[in-house]
């Protein structure tokens, strides 16, 4: 069975990184370029990992991941910063909330894709 | 008596209910390295700065520090056969990759 994986990240260019990285690995890689539409995904289709963005027009990502975790609390969501002040409080409440999250420093190499994507999933 | 082997995880913060992970991981590391070993537990939302210094990628990461040379794997805490798997390999790692 083909693990599928969900990017929901504003940025088309990195959308299109994480496409292009994980393209010959055999996983099914889909995109949202919004906090909603990555929910609405997963709900209607589910994924085996998500990678989301935290900095998000709308709903933001730490919205999104607590919305996605009133529907799923098991599928990895890993939280991609650059790990900005201005974010770590974020963060701290949603692990204060127990929402579960791992983090993914970036800026990411599309090696370094694959090889999160695959200790996450192999 | 300094430690022959020391790791550090680094995580992006706690729950109590990971506790028993972190249990599961001491106990793995105990039947590699008996009592031969330290663990230190990192939260990198605390410690922000050595995500960059010491080239973490994502959480939870195990580093072994010591001996040299430093290893470093990604792990699924929940998943003890992977962890198992990954320190063993750790273990067994000679020389610079």
């Amino acid at each position: 069975m083909v693990e599928r994986i969900l990017v929901i990240d504003d940025d088309q260019a990195v959308r299109k990184s994480f496409v292009l990285a994980l393209e010959d690995t055999g996983y099914h890689v889909d995109t949202a370029e919004t906090g909603e539409k990555g929910i609405s995904m997963q709900k209607d289709i589910g994924y085996n990992l998500i990678f989301l963005d935290l900095k998000m027009p709308g709903l933001n990502g730490a919205e999104t991941l607590r919305e996605l975790r009133r529907v799923d609390e098991i599928t990895p969501v890993y939280i991609v910063t650059a790990f900005h002040e201005e974010f770590l409080l974020e963060l701290k409440s949603l692990r204060d909330d127990r929402v579960n999250f791992e983090l993914l420093r970036k800026p990411l190499g599309l090696n370094e894709i694959v090889e999160i994507t695959n200790a996450v999933l192999q | 008596m300094k430690k022959r082997y020391t790791f550090v995880l680094y995580t992006a913060g706690l729950n109590p209910d990971d506790q028993q992970k972190i249990c599961n991981l001491k106990k793995m590391l105990e039947s590699e390295f008996g009592g031969n070993f330290s663990l230190d537990v990192v939260n990198v939302l605390e410690n922000p700065d050595l995500t960059e210094k010491r080239r973490i990628l994502a959480t939870p990461t195990i580093m072994r520090e010591y001996p040299a040379p430093t290893r470093k794997c990604i792990i699924d805490l929940d998943n003890k056969e992977k962890v198992s798997a990954k320190i063993e390999s750790m273990n067994k790692e000679k020389g610079s990759s």
